[in-house]
């Protein structure tokens, strides 16, 4: 369980002058639920993940991730929760398997545990061929698997994903959407960060919009459309948000 | 504590993996910072060799002046001279490296007593010119030579003109001195290089990681940023002591390969007895220095006093490239600190006649200067060095929080 209340952060920024990136936002995400964060670029989506990862601290208000309050217990949070970041970060002198085994060892996780985990991580994203290479010169796919491979290291109950299928071709988004629905089935909680539209509506139980750092509307695809008045969540976005100037992938 | 062995793992491997800087840093201290101390050397000792063994051939202007001198050249000096009726111009033109001019009537000058001035032209536009050296060494010994005849002549003692001799003696320990040599250069050698030995993993394992993006994936896990921090130092430190080792065992080659150059030196032009400094020159060479001693305990206190130096320069690294946005501000802001580090040694040949009070040994890196050429001339005081040690670790523990402080500070970590 994922529940955030009147979160809001706020960054100092050219000229001292404040910038509220996020503002009293408050939603909640059940396990065994998928969250889909929707919102134009500068919403304020990375700014929540990294909020809930303990990677920011919150200017005010609150947020538990499972039984952990982000503020007072950041280090159970991290232990709970698996992120995939917007942007990958790999080692690239590393291969996908030493990264694993790194990030387990972050885990404290030794020995056949670890490695049992490694091998199955990386015949479940298919990543058996190249586990052994250099990340140097991976196309975007197999570094996306890398880094997924990474947030599941510990088999967290919970995941942030920041953009999963983000520039992966159709069989690799496939095998992330598979891997979001069985994370599901098996009780985590998730939220998903994306602008594609249509992968969210597939995906997720409930959508949150945001918009300049605020929620605009929250509910089931099923919902938004109902408050909009419009058949496609495309356009419940659109009319809710109030903008048409958004970057968004149908 | 196995968390700060896996990041101190991590950033070493990465370092490792990074052969072309590896290649790079094993060619440069295995082959080129020998080769470029025993180069130099070789080629002086064989053009040495070949000025100071072969026939020198001279112009001398006048030479119908002094036909005893010329005959001394030749059968004393091994130097042929050429007549010629401007030797300046000659060497202008560079045919020769240095000539004579003899003034009329120089010999029956010097038989009637009257003092007489005989010009030695060189071009000391060349700074290895010997043959200089080898023409002063020539005349004075005719001169000493014509004076001893005057001397006998006049019934006078050999040391008639010397009416008494000047004997110098040290009243410092052979210790004292030479560790006076060695304190003028050696600490601030090791802490320039100390200190910026570790400068380019401190920017790669933190402004590196910032500029990579390779960092927040790690701050996402249950790391703390102590851990973070301490596995990152313990990094730099490594490379600090490998760059030591690196050194200590190019300065061996180096010197292996000068005393080769040194035995060798008879068959660069073919000659075998010449005038050049045998290893054996070297030896005659400590008498100047003394016998010098320096006990176990004061080598490892001396080892020991460079650690939270050390361990100060790589947290104020870490911290400082932690806060630039990249690599490039990272090294401009660290680049000074190299600067001050040669600053550092300029101020130890100032300090010579520095007389220090205890307090002064409290003050970062000074503090530590002193105690190591304490150390090195054999005078040091557990005081002195006790509160350089307590000192010492008292800025490295708060320059290591700063450190961590950086870490905490998000404001820092997404500076890009």
């Amino acid at each position: 369980m994922i529940e955030i209340e009147n979160l809001s952060k706020d960054f100092r920024g050219k000229r001292f002058k404040k910038v509220q990136a996020v503002n009293s936002v408050s939603f909640s995400v059940g396990d065994g639920e998928v969250l889909g964060l929707l919102g134009p670029n500068g919403a304020g989506k990375t700014t929540i993940m990294r909020l809930l990862g303990t990677v920011l601290k919150p200017s005010d208000g609150s947020a538990r991730v499972g039984d952990f309050d982000v503020r007072q217990y950041p280090n159970d949070v991290r232990r709970v929760l698996g992120v995939l970041p917007e942007y990958w970060g790999l080692y690239e002198r590393f291969t996908p398997r030493e990264h694993l085994h790194l990030f387990g060892k972050f885990y404290r996780m030794r020995g056949p545990t670890l490695e049992n985990r490694i091998d199955e991580l990386l015949s479940l994203l298919d990543m058996d061929e190249y586990a052994d290479r250099p990340c140097k010169r991976f196309s975007k796919g197999m570094s996306q698997k890398v880094a997924l491979a990474r947030a599941l290291i510990h088999d967290p109950s919970h995941l942030l994903l920041d953009e999963p299928t983000a520039g992966l071709d159709v069989m690799s988004a496939r095998q992330v959407r598979t891997l979001i629905t069985r994370a599901r089935e098996e009780g985590k909680c998730v939220i998903v960060s994306t602008h594609i539209l249509s992968e969210a509506e597939r995906l997720c139980d409930r959508l949150v919009f945001l918009d300049h750092g605020q929620v605009v509307a929250e509910g089931t695809p099923t919902e938004l459309c109902q408050q909009a008045g419009v058949d496609s969540v495309e356009d419940a976005f659109l009319t809710l948000v109030g903008r048409e100037d958004v970057e968004l992938v149908a | 504590m196995s968390i700060i062995w896996t990041v101190w793992r991590k950033e070493t491997s990465e370092v490792l993996r990074d052969r072309r800087r590896l290649v790079w840093n094993l060619v440069t201290a295995f082959i080129l910072m020998p080769l470029l101390f025993v180069a130099p050397t070789a080629f002086l000792l064989m053009r040495t060799t070949r000025q100071l063994s072969n026939t020198a051939t001279i112009p001398v202007q006048g030479t119908q002046y002094a036909p005893a001198l010329m005959t001394y050249l030749k059968m004393e000096a091994d130097i042929e001279v050429v007549e010629t009726e401007d030797v300046e111009a000659l060497i202008r033109e560079k045919q020769f490296m240095g000539g004579l001019i003899v003034p009329p009537g120089f010999e029956e000058k010097i038989e009637s007593g009257e003092a007489v001035t005989l010009q030695l032209v060189t071009d000391q536009s060349k700074s290895m010119n010997v043959l200089r050296t080898r023409l002063l060494e020539a005349l004075e010994s005719y001169r000493d030579g014509l004076l001893a005849e005057r001397l006998q002549a006049y019934d006078l003692p050999d040391d008639f003109l010397q009416p008494f001799r000047v004997e110098q003696r040290n009243a410092a320990t052979a210790t004292e001195t030479t560790g006076s040599y060695l304190s003028l250069l050696l600490p601030g050698i090791v802490l320039a290089f100390g200190l910026s030995a570790g400068m380019q993993m401190a920017v790669t394992t933190n402004a590196g990681e910032k500029e990579r993006l390779t960092l927040e994936p790690v701050l996402f896990t249950p790391v703390s940023r102590t851990q973070l921090v301490l596995g990152k130092l313990l990094a730099v430190l490594t490379n600090v002591i490998a760059f030591f080792v690196s050194m200590g065992l190019s300065i061996i080659l180096a010197v292996i390969g000068f005393v080769l150059v040194l035995f060798a030196r008879g068959s660069f032009s073919g000659v075998t007895s010449v005038d050049v400094p045998s290893p054996d020159a070297f030896a005659s060479m400590a008498p100047q220095m003394g016998t010098y001693s320096i006990s176990p305990l004061a080598v490892v206190l001396f080892l020991f006093s460079v650690i939270p130096v050390l361990l100060l320069g790589a947290s104020i690294q870490i911290a400082i490239s932690t806060w630039a946005r990249n690599s490039d501000e990272a090294y401009g802001y660290l680049n000074p600190i190299n600067f001050l580090s040669t600053l550092l040694m300029f101020a130890l040949i100032l300090m010579e006649d520095f007389v220090p009070k205890l307090w002064h040994y409290s003050i970062p890196i000074f503090g530590t200067i002193l105690s190591m050429r304490d150390l090195l001339t054999g005078k040091w005081q557990p005081a002195a060095l006790i509160i350089m040690f307590i000192a010492s670790l008292v800025y490295a523990v708060l320059a290591i929080s700063l450190a961590v402080w950086m870490y905490r500070r998000e404001e820092v970590l997404f500076r890009t």
